[in-house]
């Protein structure tokens, strides 16, 4: 427990940045936040971009074996498509149709969406910090982030980590 | 047992963690010894509720099976 106010804490490292991925952390964070943890995400190399102002991650089956390839809706939904990856790689906006359908399903089976975890995150006074170094690598602006969003360093991270209770590198 | 309840949250059809963030949210606005009837109809909701409930130490009073969903009562402590 935190020495400073006798309440848990989790930190954690967010390091991937597409739809699949963005989903642990802000899960993992609003319900730590839930149950009155002191929360900080460090957002850092791919996993910067979930900062933005407007999300737009997506989720690629290719190099994803074990993602199931499914239709939200209609005769389709209870089967999986198996698509090879020669496809999957050669026709274009696939994907794009990937990520529409794996949105489209999460919404229908009642997940939130990355924006409103992010939100409630925010809401919750979750810190969320962008790694300074990914930002001058990738060329970010402070300006492109949320402005609840903060910035620091891998100091910045193991300062408040190291009275954490949990922490995660994800 | 006859509950005076403050607020009725329907968290039907809603995955982790979102019962326990709309219980957080609730709470928030309530005071203490106030009651919540919490509607879900899954296990993980029910097993994210009752870890939230030990951890944060609002007790849940009763749990009453409605066939299609449980109805949870949980006292803000």
């Amino acid at each position: 427990m935190s020495e400073k106010n006798g309440r848990r804490r989790l930190a954690i490292i967010a390091s991937k940045g597409t739809l699949d991925w963005a989903y642990p952390p802000f899960i993992l964070a609003t319900a730590a936040g839930a149950m009155n943890w002191e929360v900080a995400i460090f957002f850092t190399f791919y996993g910067l971009p979930l900062l933005k102002k407007k999300l737009d991650a997506s989720v690629s089956p290719l190099g994803n074996p074990a993602m199931p390839m499914k239709m939200p809706f209609g005769p389709l939904e209870k089967i999986d498509l198996p698509i090879p990856n020669l496809i999957m790689s050669n026709v274009p906006g696939f994907q794009q149709m990937a990520t529409a359908l794996m949105k489209k399903t999460f919404k229908k089976k009642g997940v939130a969406s990355i924006e409103e975890l992010r939100d409630m995150a925010v809401e919750m006074d979750v810190r969320l910090i962008g790694c300074q170094m990914t930002m001058d690598v990738f060329g970010f602006k402070k300006e492109d982030f949320i402005d609840e969003a903060e910035i620091g360093g891998a100091a910045t991270f193991l300062e408040f980590a190291a009275d954490a209770n949990v922490t995660l590198f994800i | 047992m006859n509950l005076v309840v403050s607020k009725k949250l329907d968290c039907r059809w809603m995955y982790t963690p979102l019962a326990v963030v709309h219980l957080y949210f609730a709470f928030r606005e309530m005071r203490s010894g106030e009651i919540i009837e919490l509607l879900i109809n899954n296990e993980e909701s029910h097993a994210d509720v009752q870890s939230w409930s030990r951890m944060t130490g609002n007790p849940i009073l009763q749990v009453r099976d409605k066939q299609e969903h449980l109805s949870l009562f949980v006292q803000k402590k």
